[in-house]
C-alpha cells in the first residue's frame, strides 16, 4: 500500500490562529450531530492528529484507522469537553491520540513498514540542499524510532507540537518532572545518533 | 538543540476521504450508541412487568379460597339412582361405571312421581309437572308420539 506523504513539519492544523469561535461552534455543532460540523471539525485537526500518530507509531496504513479512532473517541467525549476549560482542543485531542497510541502499543498490532518503501525519493531534478533535508529527514526517523516509546512521544509533543512541559504531563498524564527527564534523555540520544549528519544543519 | 532541524521529519498525512468517512463512522456510532443506551431500560422494564405479574399471581393465589372435596369424589363410580337419556350420553368415556339399561320412559315418569318419601306422603303442590310422551312399546323398541 503506497501511502501519500507531505511535508508538514509541525502538524498544525490548517488556520488553526483564526480563533477559538470556530472551535466553540464547531464544537456545539458536533454535540448536536450535525454532521457538516462533525466533518470541518475533522477536516479542521485531521493533520495534528495524524502528524502526531504518525511519529509516535511509524507511518503506515494503521495511522488512519488509529486517527479514525481518535475522533470517534473525541466525538463521544465532546459532551463532556467544557470549550472554555484550561484545556484547548488541540491538547485535548492530543490526549485522546496518546491514550489510542498507548493501546495501540499494548495490543502490538501495529504493523511495521520499512522506511524506504513510505518515503518519496528526492526527484532527479532536486536541488542538493533538499535532498540533504530529505536524507536527514530519513535518518532523524530511523534514530527516533529507536527510541524507547515514552521518551519519543515526549519529544514528538515538544519539538513538533509546541507543548510545554505541564502540557506534555498533562497529556500523558505523567508527573512533569518525568517528563523533563524523558525529553532529556531522549534529545541525548538522537544527539549520538545523529552526530555524523547533523554537521552543517544546525546544532543537534 | 534547536527546533529547525526537526523540520525535515515528514509527517503522514490524511488522505482526501478521511474526514467524509470519520464523519459517517461518528455518526453511526453515535446511532448505534442511542440504540445500544435504551436496551437496559427495556430490560429494566420486562424485569419490572414480571415481577408485578409474580406478585400479582402470588397475591391472588394465597387469598384463593381452599378448593372442595367434590373434585375428588367425582371421579369414583356412583350408583345411579336418578338416570336420564341426556346424563347416559354425557357419562365420561373411560370411567369404571357399568352401563346401565336405559330405563323405560313410565319407569322414569313412575320414578319421578314417587321419589324417595314413602308412599303414603302428600305430593308437594310445588313440583313441577313434566309432560310425558305416549309410548307404544314392542320387545326390541319404542315408538313415542307427542302428548
Amino acid at each position: 500500500m503506497t501511502v501519500a506523504v507531505t511535508i508538514n513539519p509541525l502538524g498544525a492544523p490548517p488556520g488553526a490562529t483564526a480563533g477559538s469561535s470556530f472551535d466553540a461552534e464547531t464544537l456545539d455543532g458536533c454535540r448536536s450531530g450535525d454532521a457538516s460540523a462533525i466533518r470541518s471539525f475533522i477536516v479542521r485537526h485531521q493533520d495534528l492528529v495524524f502528524a502526531f500518530l504518525s511519529r509516535s507509531l511509524g507511518r503506515g496504513p494503521h495511522v488512519e484507522d488509529l486517527a479514525q479512532e481518535v475522533f470517534l473517541r473525541a466525538c463521544r467525549a465532546l459532551p463532556r469537553f467544557e470549550t472554555n476549560g484550561t484545556a484547548g482542543v488541540s491538547t485535548w485531542l492530543l490526549t485522546i491520540a496518546s491514550r489510542v497510541v498507548i493501546d495501540a502499543r499494548r495490543k502490538r498490532q501495529i504493523p511495521t513498514m520499512p522506511l524506504e518503501r513510505d518515503l518519496p525519493a528526492p526527484a532527479p531534478g532536486t536541488p542538493e540542499t533538499e535532498r540533504q533535508r530529505l536524507e536527514l529527514g530519513r535518518a532523524l526517523e530511523a534514530a527516533a524510532a529507536s527510541l524507547p516509546s515514552e521518551q519519543r512521544d515526549v519529544f514528538v509533543l515538544a519539538e513538533f507540537h509546541g507543548l510545554d512541559m505541564k502540557e506534555i504531563a498533562k497529556v500523558l498524564g505523567i508527573r512533569e518532572n518525568t517528563a523533563k527527564t524523558r525529553l532529556f534523555r531522549a534529545r541525548a540520544q538522537l544527539r549520538v545518533l545523529l552526530r555524523g549528519l547533523w554537521d552543517g544543519q544546525g546544532e543537534p | 538543540m534547536t527546533r529547525a532541524p526537526f523540520e525535515v521529519w515528514q509527517a503522514q498525512v490524511a488522505p482526501d476521504v478521511f474526514a467524509e468517512r470519520t464523519a459517517a463512522a461518528v455518526l453511526r456510532d453515535r446511532a448505534l450508541a442511542r440504540r445500544s443506551r435504551r436496551g437496559p431500560w427495556v430490560l429494566l422494564a420486562a424485569a419490572a412487568c414480571i415481577l408485578v405479574a409474580g406478585v400479582a399471581w402470588g397475591w391472588t393465589s394465597l387469598r384463593k379460597p381452599p378448593p372442595r372435596e367434590m373434585s375428588t369424589s367425582r371421579l369414583e363410580p356412583v350408583e345411579r339412582t336418578d338416570p336420564t337419556p341426556s346424563a347416559t350420553s354425557q357419562r365420561p368415556v373411560g370411567t369404571s361405571e357399568v352401563l346401565l339399561p336405559t330405563p323405560h320412559p313410565a319407569q322414569v315418569h313412575a320414578k319421578s312421581k314417587a321419589p324417595a318419601s314413602p308412599p303414603s306422603a302428600v305430593p308437594e303442590p310445588s313440583a313441577r309437572k313434566v309432560p310425558l310422551p305416549q309410548c307404544t312399546c314392542n320387545a326390541f323398541a319404542c315408538e313415542c308420539g307427542p302428548e
